[in-house]
């Protein structure tokens, strides 16, 4: 079973939404939010496989010390819950 | 342990003791290795990891290096672990500048006067055919097919893990603080949980060779020269073999070099040292920009005063056997060999004629050793 | 090179306050954080870009935040964001990544305050996604306002997952258990008597159980999770009771389905950054380990250095707020910028605060004391390096050598190699280790620390620091 992750509304305003595109697939995210929560919103949970075993990691320590949620942007290799959205980023969570 | 008896008592559990102890173990020696911290936590747990044959000189000592570099085969099954054993060449210097050139032909030419060993001078295409990676900036660079690279923990760890198999004792956390002699032969080994008797000691103390020398009376110049290494994280594989001191393992991790500084025993980083080669390996591989550096270390080679291994006998002492030198992993086999054939045969056919401790005529060398060492551990460079 | 009077590195409760009270004693400042977010793990902040329709409805911890950070930005410090101080060279002076520009900044007094990471806890299928840790939630919940999954499963030790807990309530989430390993959880009798007189604490406590009740959400004390199962994502935690020493009983296992399973086992003072600096760190059982050494003014062995906050040893936010107090008065009067004997006042009465918020966090971490036997929760396939995959067989046939180190076990597996540099799985290994020897977790050695204290790109490196 799945729980999708879901943007919360009560008392928050979001600003402008930016374009980030993930594996080619655009999805929604919004000026000051994390790379981490706009992926959770899209309903990926999982970021990356670990080389060479394959085991699925996303969203650990949330604070930016576990390293699990490593995605590549631009080249980078970064971490998803530190990194905000940036309008036009191109993301990838196969490449390492 | 209190009172413990062995054939051969070997002192430092590095790759050099380790192989020692190895092979001797193999020859059916009963062996005892002491090492006062954990195995591999010198030089050999912190080093670049290359086999390197191709700048070795003069020539006696390029002869050596291939010798053991060959005896790398096979090795893996010996000890039943993939050492990561590769035989993939180097392309050790990067021509920036033509200024380089007619200095590098000339060394090539002197090196591959050395039966079976073949120096290539490149062009930019021929370098970059191996190595894409490689910016296309270069003038051209020198390889060598018989150099490659190893994984240390892997060799040292697993000579360690078969000696034991084969019989032999491996005790950590154990310090040895005296070597008894009655009459010019070895009586016992003294560490800091007791005594071991035994009539054969092998010391491959790396930078702590000059402390045991002196439990016996023999000096042994070794200075460290400390050699600064950046790790970055995984990545994709970028490269094909070690390139200009860079290289990447089978993790895919990539160590970056290579410094040589002789300020005494200080492991503590400097910006220095590590910026230039930051640099250098950008120039080279400007792909790397991104690549995130996990770790920066710093691993303490022994290096003697004149640059070439100490190997053999203490003439005067009666089984007394001592390793030691810079380039620890390339020599690893052939100073197992060598030390196993020494002790049980009392001779060897390798040619170590050129490495014995006698050469450097015991004070004689003192000078220049202190004259390397600064008088005191600096503070943090900044 | 800049060089600052005080220079404070970390911007959550403690260096919050410390920079204050610097500056407003007329010292040069320099605040430096590595997030692009003040506050730390205690004061949330929305986002950039987030508007808050009414701030009030927020609550009083995040009217707290919203203060500090409006006194920060109308006082003279000068404050560095989404900087990391990657070492600490002689003279206490850092080198500083920012952006793509390296630095060096030497601090005439040094304020460290870069708080704690959380404990790991493994078990079979702990890194499953899903599966986090409280301040993931947190930062997810609070911060983002994103509620990270629809059913959860709380599992920790002490009163912090209460509110962890009460904010999935809050976020529409259905709590489907809370499992607290104690079988003495927070509001039980004998705690509820410790607490007493602290009567915010209370009350805040009173409030978060008051939520879970009322959203009839579970609570069992003397429980803890044992595996994590899914394909590929969480999709179930298999729990069961313990007994007073933690033990796993036989056949007390029960399973819950659910997408989300928050850890909260009590926090690690993150000593990377002071060891990097030469500071002394010593083993304090009550903070669960290894904490910064420091005496009555906060200075750590290294002159000129202080330490404020949890990578003293863990206090809570209170706690680190009179210590950041405490050591920016005594880094004010060595540098002369007031006399001797100068907030004297100030100092008092800081103290007095600071030995009182001591009392009740020393409850607090008496609940979050951990029990060996939760890390017997790990099994042969168990991953203990998360970065590495790096399983507890591995880890013990290393030991099987007969070196029990945290270097031994990573030359020989990779543990520790990797990009969190040790973070989740130290600890694991030293229990490991504790398992196999019978040695207390003092007398494990941890590993060299070496910089960078966390990873940076080659090219910064490169760019020199002020070369």
């Amino acid at each position: 079973m799945k729980g999708t992750p879901q943007r919360l509304t009560r008392n928050i305003e979001r600003g402008c939404s930016v374009t980030v595109t993930v594996d080619g697939h655009p999805i929604v995210a919004y000026q000051g939010e994390t790379l981490a929560a706009a992926l959770l919103a899209s309903g990926r949970r999982t970021f990356r496989h670990t080389v060479p075993a394959g085991h699925p990691r996303g969203v650990f320590c949330g604070i930016g010390v576990c390293f699990d949620c490593l995605v590549t942007v631009d080249g980078s290799r970064i971490r998803a819950c530190v990194t905000p959205v940036r309008d036009g980023m191109q993301v990838s969570t196969t490449e390492n | 342990m209190n009172e413990a008896q062995a054939d051969v008592v070997v002192i430092g559990g590095g790759v050099r003791g380790c192989s020692c102890a190895y092979h001797l173990a193999q020859a059916g020696v009963r062996v005892t290795l002491v090492e006062k911290d954990g195995i591999a936590s010198g030089c050999s747990g912190a080093t670049f990891a290359l086999i390197n044959v191709s700048y070795k000189d003069p020539a006696h000592y390029a002869a050596l290096s291939l010798e053991s570099a060959r005896l790398f085969a096979g090795l893996d099954r010996e000890l039943g672990e993939d050492l990561e054993f590769r035989p993939v060449g180097n392309i050790s210097t990067l021509i920036e500048d033509e200024k380089q050139i007619p200095g590098l032909e000339a060394y090539i030419r002197r090196q591959n006067a050395v039966p079976g060993l073949k120096l290539e001078l490149l062009s930019t295409e021929e370098a970059r055919r191996l190595e894409p990676a490689l910016t296309p900036s270069i003038l051209g660079a020198c390889f060598c097919a018989q150099d490659g690279h190893i994984n240390p923990y892997k060799l040292t760890v697993g000579y360690a893990r078969a000696a034991r198999r084969l019989g032999a004792t491996i005790l950590t956390g154990t310090r040895v603080t005296g070597i008894e002699l009655e009459r010019n032969r070895v009586r016992a080994v003294v560490t800091d949980r007791g005594r071991i008797a035994t009539e054969n000691v092998v010391i491959t103390a790396g930078i702590d060779m000059p402390e045991i020398g002196r439990m016996i009376g023999v000096t042994i110049p070794v200075v460290p020269s400390r050699g600064q290494v950046i790790t970055t994280e995984r990545t994709r594989p970028v490269l094909n073999r070690p390139v200009g001191s860079l290289r990447q393992t089978e993790d895919g991790t990539i160590i970056i070099g290579v410094s040589y500084q002789f300020i005494g025993p200080e492991l503590r980083v400097a910006y220095d040292d590590m910026t230039r080669n930051a640099q250098r390996a950008l120039r080279l591989f400007p792909a790397l920009r991104n690549l995130n550096v996990i770790r920066l270390w710093a691993g303490l080679r022994p290096y003697t005063v004149d640059g070439l291994p100490i190997l053999g006998p203490v003439g005067h002492l009666k089984g007394v056997f001592l390793a030691t030198g810079h380039s620890g992993m390339t020599l690893a086999q052939v100073t197992g060999k060598v030390i196993c054939d020494l002790v049980t045969k009392g001779s060897t056919p390798s040619a170590i004629g050129e490495y014995t401790v006698e050469r450097y005529g015991g004070g004689r060398y003192l000078f220049m050793m202190h004259a390397y060492q600064h008088s005191q551990s600096p503070a943090r460079p900044v | 090179m800049r060089e600052a009077e005080v220079v404070i590195v970390g911007g959550g409760p403690a260096g919050l306050t410390a920079a204050l009270e610097s500056a407003a004693a007329g010292a040069d400042v320099v605040l430096i954080d590595e997030y692009l977010t003040l506050g730390g793990q205690y004061y949330k902040q929305v986002p950039d870009g987030f508007t808050l329709k009414s701030a009030k409805a927020e609550g009083a911890e995040f009217g707290e935040g919203t203060e500090i950070l409006e006194h920060l930005r109308a006082s003279k410090v000068e404050t560095l964001l989404g900087t990391l101080v990657w070492d600490i060279l002689d003279e206490r002076t850092l080198a500083v990544y920012r952006g793509d520009t390296t630095e060096r900044i030497r601090a005439r007094h040094l304020i460290l305050a870069p708080g704690a990471q959380e404990v790991p806890v493994a078990f079979p299928g702990w890194t499953l996604p899903g599966v986090l840790m409280g301040g993931a939630a947190q930062a997810l919940m609070v911060s983002q306002r994103l509620l990270p999954g629809r059913r959860v499963v709380l599992a920790g030790a002490g009163p912090l997952q209460l509110k962890v807990a009460s904010q999935f309530v809050e976020a529409g989430a259905e709590v489907v258990d809370v499992l607290e390993a104690s079988s003495k959880p927070p509001m039980s009798m004998e705690n509820a008597l410790r607490a007493f007189g602290h009567w915010g604490k209370m009350r805040e406590g009173l409030e978060y159980w008051l939520k879970l009740k009322k959203a009839g959400a579970p609570y069992h004390p003397h429980q803890v999770p044992v595996r994590a199962l899914g394909n590929g994502e969480l999709e179930a935690v298999v729990v069961a009771e313990v007994d007073a020493d933690w033990r796993v009983i036989p056949g007390t296992e029960r399973t819950l389905e659910a997408d989300t399973l928050c850890l909260s086992y009590g926090f690690l003072p993150s000593t990377q950054l002071p060891r990097l600096a030469g500071c002394r760190i010593v083993f304090e059982a009550e903070s669960g380990g290894w904490v910064t050494q420091h005496d009555a003014n906060q200075e750590t062995s290294v002159a000129g250095v202080y330490v404020a906050g949890e990578v003293g040893g863990i206090g809570g936010a209170d706690v680190a707020e009179e210590e950041g107090r405490v050591a920016a008065i005594a880094a004010l009067r060595a540098l002369g910028k007031v006399p001797a004997d100068g907030l004297r006042k100030q100092e008092e009465k800081s103290r007095a605060r600071l030995a009182e918020a001591r009392k009740f966090a020393g409850l607090t971490r008496d609940m979050m004391r951990l029990k060996p036997a939760l890390f017997d929760l790990m099994t042969d396939d168990t991953i203990v390096c998360r970065c590495e995959d790096i399983s507890v067989q591995a880890v013990r046939a290393a030991l099987a050598d007969g070196e029990p180190t945290l270097r031994g076990v990573k030359i020989r597996t990779r543990a520790g190699m990797g990009c969190c540099q040790g973070r989740m799985c130290g600890h694991l290994i030293a229990r490991l280790i504790a398992q196999q020897t019978g040695a207390s977790l003092d007398r494990i050695d941890l590993d060299t620390p070496r910089p960078p204290v966390k990873p940076i790109p080659l090219s910064a490196l490169a760019a020199g620091v002020d070369l």
